[in-house]
């Protein structure tokens, strides 16, 4: 039974890294189940938008938090190409317009959709408040080319954008506060709606704002890019991942079984030697 | 002195602060913005102190052979070499003189072609490998001032613009050749820009021709020389010509023979990555950071297996309402019984959020107590002393 | 050479305009000096009257006017009907007889019938006119605007009356958003209670529940005094802008006040250049007070990476080496704080963690043996000080928690009623804007 209690942490690294590793090999998808309401409320309200109407992606995050958020922003941008809306991604993660670059480049031509007309990567700026803040005046005033040096004038995507009276959503997909900055100062002073995608460790944060209707909706860790997956009947890399993650999660709940039962065992048998 | 001059200027700050909070002004988000600035500014050169110490402190390590040097030397070369590969390019190729190739180019590559020329053995070269590969080269946006390809034209005068152009294979990619004009401040003139494209042979260079007026207001010409599909375009041998009275322009580096001058300035100079960065953040920085918040997998599954045990009442609820969530956020739990995701929904909506919020009272009383004894003073231990 | 060139087109432009003209037959036949004069321009359209501006009541920020008018009261020329009006924005005030700036063309009204506009974008404090001009278009068509330039009319014929100019005025704002007022004074009473408590703190003792993670310090510094090794100090992955980073470097300053006394090195890897020139001023200070300051090592604070998990893994290499015999993680942290905290806790050190990051408290929980939860961050500087004018501090922020809980249960009452009271007092603790 002690030895229950001492098993080494490499015995469960192994584990831990073959059941993430085997459905990738073996290409395995599962369904997440019925959509959590967070996650319907993002499509639903994406998905009642008139078609040519504008949609902002913030890709606040770094390459660390890929796996989670990419599959979100995949998802929302195919969403939005088939309802042929408008998509303006911008960053305010220094390494955020790179995955939108890798997302848009994937997604893009899959959905039929053209740079420049149907969506644009505006880019990274420095000073998170005071870009979110400035763009309340005026989007090509603190964006005036894309990431490729374009004017965004001569982008017909950005034809008519003024400011956020002009947008109809912005979606946030993020690793570190910046949802939080986008409702205090887009949402409350210029009344845009914001949703956001999250990581799963963050999402307690975030589900006061939601609860406030502060946030339209939550994309809530891997689950929620699942669900979204789902949604728009194209399961990908989202839904991989949760068999992934299903599978570790049975993992570390039978080591933690394991775990007692030693525990458990070790009690008792002080009890009984005393 | 030495300790009033911090705290006067904490005083002062710290309540402007407080004050442009209530303020609708724009004076007041003037004065936000203002000082944000200066954070930025001061950021920049505290910057400068941190690479100083970075690399100070591993030279050191490396220079009196401290334990575990190695690492250093990992690291200042790293530092060294990153430095030089995002600053000076090496290995990126000599553009002409006087043309660059687009950044809104998509899957095409754009390369200065210096073995095949219509007369010589130079031309610009544009190469795919997909259908809906788009690249294009034109004479301006270069960013350094010796290379600029500038093409001056007088309002309101006819032109004809021509190129040769060639192909492989033939009869594949199209290539096009198009005009347009900039005002003397650089600000492109919105008007139909003249434009036209054929799909070349392979054998013969053809040539391409396009007539334009240059517009009210113009005082510089643009051409972009582009090719869409898979396969090769050459492009060579520009003319301007002004058709109507007797002048002929002669374009910069018209049969694309010249290279640039000073390409390292021009490296140096340019706001964007270079491709070498471009990898390396690619195919090093991006693999490296996955890897190590990776590790939180492992290190949550260790840490689980070692604290989740039911030793007192409170840990018992923490156990259960963790396997509760683990198993209600994936499928898992839908599997044993179809209440759970909704279970887990309802610990993350409601115990989850009063405890955080609790925490979260807490947390604001305390901020603004700790910035009320920095502003006014009574917290001095900073600044050395209590 | 390009100069030359133009002069050339120039030339050679005006010889084919002069041969042209001597060589044409009118020239030839000489008209007469009517012929060359062009036929005198029609007189302009009617334009608007009594255009007036005034300060937006609405306007906030202090960037917008209102500008007011009526209809030209002349009738409009034959064949053309008043479709609209033109704003030009004028800046400074006139002056005669100096240059003005050319007015901005600003707005194009497609409706006849509004005789008022707002002007946006301006300057506080700047000196603006306001010029409104009558646009008339042929009868029987709409007024369009230019897709290009949309202040300008699309329509050809159309035609446009002088601007008329208003008086001289700039833009007022406001200076207190009335809305917030409920947040201005909430935070005024409780900065008031503290501050009190603070007076009163002058006056008696006051008895502080103990912190347990912050006995340990003492704990932690004897240990690593006692090995012979260093204490590792994270001050958070958050900026110099963040008040958890500040409580944290204020607890670095009196953690090195009592490791100086005994020699025992704190190493502090940063995240901030800016975090770290304020750390090394901070520990230097302490070392000076401790009366040791040839103890003091500069490189002991320094900077590793602004990259998360660069740090992290540069923060691992260093307890794998080093083995620190105490790590104390202090400030805001995010993802990394279990990758850091389960490494530590591999080594044996003694960990002491803090942080107002409630998404990681439960990491720290499980991976460290001291967690200071949320606001006893704030309160270790004022612990570790036993500073009573600091202690007060603690006790006005249980009076301001005591002044939420009554305000909870008052409002959990009140909000039963959906309408009357229960709605007044939402209304009063509604925060609009940011």
């Amino acid at each position: 039974m002690e030895r229950l209690l001492r098993i080494d942490r490499r015995v469960i690294f192994v584990l831990i890294f073959a059941a993430v590793l085997v459905p990738f090999l073996a290409n395995l998808k599962l369904k997440p189940g019925a959509p959590s309401p967070s996650t319907r409320d993002v499509y639903d309200f994406i998905g009642k938008l008139p078609a040519g109407a504008a949609i902002m992606l913030a890709f606040d995050y770094g390459p660390a938090s890929m796996p989670e958020l990419q599959p979100m922003a995949a998802a929302i941008c195919r969403h939005a190409f088939r309802r042929d809306l408008r998509v303006i991604c911008l960053a305010l993660s220094p390494q955020g317009f790179l995955l939108a670059d890798r997302v848009l480049a994937e997604t893009g031509p899959q959905e039929g959709a053209a740079y420049g007309e149907d969506y644009v990567n505006l880019g990274f700026k420095p000073g998170y408040t005071a870009v979110v803040l400035n763009m309340g005046q005026s989007i090509p005033g603190v964006y005036s080319q894309d990431t490729k040096g374009t004017p965004v004038e001569r982008l017909p995507v950005m034809r008519g954008i003024r400011n956020y009276s002009d947008i109809a959503l912005i979606v946030d997909l993020a690793s570190s506060n910046t949802p939080a900055t986008w409702v205090a100062f887009a949402h409350e002073r210029f009344k845009v709606p914001v949703a956001a995608g999250i990581t799963a460790v963050m999402a307690t944060e975030y589900y006061p704002f939601y609860q406030s209707k502060q946030l339209v909706g939550l994309l809530n860790g891997l689950k929620g890019a699942a669900e979204y997956e789902y949604l728009i009947e194209n399961p990908d890399r989202g839904a991989m991942g949760m068999a992934s993650q299903s599978i570790a999660h049975a993992v570390i709940i039978v080591f933690v079984i394991l775990g007692n039962v030693g525990y458990f065992g070790a009690r008792r048998r002080r009890r009984v030697t005393r | 002195m030495r300790k009033a001059i911090p705290l006067v200027i904490g005083f002062v700050t710290g309540t402007f602060m407080f004050v442009q909070f209530f303020v609708p002004h724009e004076a007041g988000e003037y004065g936000y913005k203002l000082l944000l600035d200066w954070v930025q500014i001061i950021s920049a050169f505290a910057m400068i102190l941190g690479l100083a110490s970075l690399f100070h402190s591993n030279w050191e390590k490396v220079r009196r052979r401290r334990r575990d040097y190695g690492y250093s030397v990992v690291t200042l070369v790293a530092f060294v070499f990153m430095v030089y590969v995002g600053l000076f390019r090496p290995g990126e190729p000599v553009q002409p003189r006087g043309w660059v190739y687009g950044r809104d180019s998509q899957g095409a590559v754009g390369r200065w072609d210096r073995e095949l020329g219509r007369e010589d053995q130079f031309s610009l070269l544009i190469e795919s490998d997909q259908d809906t590969g788009h690249g294009s080269w034109s004479n301006h946006g270069t960013g350094w001032q010796v290379n600029w390809g500038r093409v001056p034209v007088m309002a309101r005068c006819p032109y004809e613009v021509s190129v040769y152009c060639r192909a492989q294979p033939a009869g594949g990619p199209v290539a096009a050749l198009e005009v347009s004009y900039v005002d003397e401040r650089g600000e492109p003139l919105p008007r139909e820009h003249p434009r036209v494209e054929a799909k070349p042979d392979t054998a013969d260079w053809q040539q391409l021709k396009v007539p334009t007026k240059a517009p009210e207001g113009a005082a510089e010409m643009h051409i972009k020389l582009s090719a869409t599909g898979r396969g090769k375009v050459w492009f060579d041998d520009l003319g301007i010509r002004q058709t109507e009275g007797m002048a002929s322009i002669s374009p910069p580096n018209p049969k694309f023979d010249q290279p640039e001058r000073l390409p390292t300035i021009r490296k140096l100079a340019d706001t964007e990555d270079g491709s070498g960065f471009k990898w390396l953040f690619d195919n090093v920085l991006v693999p490296l950071d996955a890897t190590m918040f990776s590790l939180l997998a492992f290190f949550m599954a260790s840490a689980a297996y070692r604290t989740f045990r039911a030793r007192t009442p409170e840990a018992t609820v923490l156990l259960v309402v963790a396997v509760i969530i683990m198993l209600g956020r994936v499928p898992l739990g839908e599997l044993i019984h179809k209440q759970f995701p909704e279970l887990c929904e309802w610990f993350m909506m409601v115990p989850t959020v009063a405890a955080r919020r609790g925490i979260l009272f807490g947390v604001a009383l305390g901020s603004i107590a700790t910035s009320l004894r920095i502003i006014l003073g009574i917290e001095r231990s900073h600044l050395g002393g209590s | 050479m390009t100069t030359i060139r133009c002069l050339r087109v120039i030339v050679a432009l005006t010889a084919v305009l002069l041969g042209s003209t001597f060589l044409s037959p009118a020239g030839a036949q000489g008209k007469g000096p009517d012929a060359n004069q062009p036929p005198p321009p029609p007189p302009p359209p009617p334009g608007p009257t009594a255009v007036q501006v005034s300060a937006n009541p609405e306007d906030k920020r202090g960037n917008e006017l209102r500008v007011t008018w009526q209809e030209p009261t002349e009738a409009p020329p034959a064949g053309l009907n008043l479709a609209g009006y033109t704003i030009y924005l004028l800046e400074g005030p006139f002056r005669e007889g100096r240059k003005q700036k050319p007015p901005k063309r600003q707005e194009l009204l497609v409706r006849p019938e509004r005789l008022e506009a707002t002007v946006s974008d301006l300057k506080p404090w700047r000196d603006y006119r306001v010029a409104v001009a009558a646009v008339y278009v042929p009868v029987g068509e709409e007024l369009m605007p230019d897709p290009v330039v949309p202040s300008a009319a699309a329509n050809e014929g159309a035609r446009e009356s002088e601007p008329v100019a208003s008086e001289t005025l700039s833009p007022a704002g406001k200076w207190f958003k009335r809305e917030m007022s409920n947040v201005l004074v909430i935070s005024l009473l409780y900065s008031v209670i503290v501050l009190l408590t603070i007076g009163l703190a002058r006056r008696r003792d006051m008895y502080v529940r103990p912190i347990a993670g912050l006995r340990a310090v003492d704990d932690a510094i004897g240990r690593a005094t006692e090995m012979g090794r260093p204490i590792l100090y994270i001050a958070g992955l958050s900026g110099i802008g963040d008040i958890a980073t500040i409580a944290s470097m204020l607890i670095l300053g009196h953690l090195s006040k009592r490791t100086a006394a005994y020699e025992t090195p704190v190493l502090v890897p940063c995240l901030d250049p800016l975090v770290m020139s304020v750390e090394r001023e901070i520990v230097r200070e302490a070392h000076l007070e401790a009366g040791k300051p040839e103890s003091y090592n500069p490189d002991n604070i320094f900077y590793v990476t602004d990259s998360q998990f660069g740090y992290v893994a540069a923060v691992d290499g260093i307890m794998l080496r080093q083995r620190p015999a105490a790590n104390f993680y202090m400030g805001a942290f995010f993802a990394e704080s279990l990758i850091l905290a389960e490494t530590g806790s591999t080594t044996g050190a003694i960990q002491i963690a803090g942080t107002d990051s409630d998404t990681q408290l439960p990491f720290f929980i499980t991976a460290c043996d001291y967690t200071l939860m949320g606001e006893e961050l704030y309160a270790a500087s004022a612990y570790l000080s036993r500073d009573p004018l600091l202690l007060a501090q603690l006790k006005g922020q249980d009076l301001g928690k005591v002044l939420l809980f009554v305000m909870l249960l008052v409002g959990l009452v009140l909000v039963g009623f959906t309408t009357g009271p229960g709605e007044w007092f939402l209304k009063l603790l509604e925060a609009k804007g940011g």
